[in-house]
């Protein structure tokens, strides 16, 4: 025995990864939405996310949970995703259109959720995508800096520095931009 | 507690929800129904196995990296010849040996050592003869 239990073909099967989907998408789409900032490109991702989890899904070590390896395929997703924006430029085009932006006008949209949102997009805009993805994950997802090694791939004093200076950076930010 | 704390604890708390919720399971189903169409595999299938090794871009890689692999090897043959420095120099070119002027010469040499060899081989029974003679002599006068 290796340890490495590969998931049974019955699970494999499309039926049980329809389950998957329903019981993860939720979380899959709030990584994506606070790590993009962008609903339409966080539904892309979570789409991108479980074909990605469908296609890698007989070699899925069960010693990590779902929602674990799930959050994982969708943080790396997101962090290409923000590293091509910053190589394009296109990072603070994208952030001032982001539909969220565009919903602060909409009477209808006065969720509290959706508030709280488009402030995380004004205050983390700043941020690379590093210190985005680090910010993230430990700050608003509360992962441990071992998970948070796993998924990124990073050491730990990177993570530790990236995220003192996402602190600090979102701090200043709050104080600027967010009333009391 | 400081605004930056409250702040995050205020988003930890928030749970924003999917836009088209029912749908977007659907899209993905439809395009895995999409992958395994394309691929000629019956619906409901057990999905393949993708690991690095049975990859398109991981089979283009190997072929890269031999192939540098290969090129790199010929790089340094070639180029290896011209570093290494010319070691001819203690040689002698077999054009330049001296060589025997005169033939018969030697052929002459060879003659003449032969005669002189003849010419004490025949004076050996000649002195043997003399001693033999003078060792009877001596007998006879004692």
């Amino acid at each position: 025995m290796t340890g490495k239990a590969h998931i049974s073909s019955d699970t494999c099967s499309r039926k049980a990864f329809e389950d998957i989907v329903r019981q993860y998408r939720q979380m899959v789409w709030r990584i994506s939405l606070r790590m993009l900032g962008d609903p339409d490109e966080a539904e892309d991702a979570v789409q991108e996310t479980f074909i990605r989890a469908w296609k890698a899904l007989p070699g899925y070590d069960a010693r990590y949970s779902m929602a674990t390896w799930l959050g994982a395929i969708a943080a790396r997703l997101c962090y290409d995703t923000l590293r091509r924006r910053t190589l394009h430029r296109r990072y603070e085009l994208e952030t001032s259109r982001s539909s969220y932006t565009d919903r602060e006008q909409d009477p209808e949209s006065g969720n509290i959720a959706e508030e709280l949102e488009r402030q995380l997009q004004t205050v983390t805009r700043s941020l690379s995508p590093m210190q985005r993805t680090v910010f993230v994950l430990r700050e608003i997802e509360q992962l441990p800096f071992k998970e948070i090694r796993q998924i990124t791939g990073w050491s730990e004093i990177q993570i530790k520095s990236n995220l003192y200076m996402a602190r600090q950076s979102v701090r200043k930010a709050i104080k600027k931009h967010l009333t009391e | 507690m400081d605004r930056y704390r409250n702040f995050i604890d205020r988003i930890r708390q928030s749970e924003p929800t999917m836009p088209d919720n029912g749908d977007i399971t659907e899209r993905i189903l439809g395009r895995i129904r999409l992958a395994e169409q394309e691929r000629g595999l019956p619906p409901d299938t057990v999905a393949p196995q993708y690991g690095i090794h049975a990859s398109h871009t991981a089979r283009i890689r190997r072929i890269a990296a031999v192939s540098a692999a290969a090129a790199a090897i010929m790089t340094v043959l070639a180029v290896l010849p011209a570093t290494v420095p010319d070691r001819t120099d203690h040689m002698t070119e077999i054009s330049n040996a001296a060589v025997s002027s005169n033939e018969n010469g030697m052929n002459r040499n060879n003659i003449d050592r032969y005669l002189q060899l003849k010419a004490k081989a025949e004076l050996y029974p000649r002195a043997k003869a003399a001693a033999i003679k003078r060792y009877s002599h001596d007998n006879k006068e004692k």
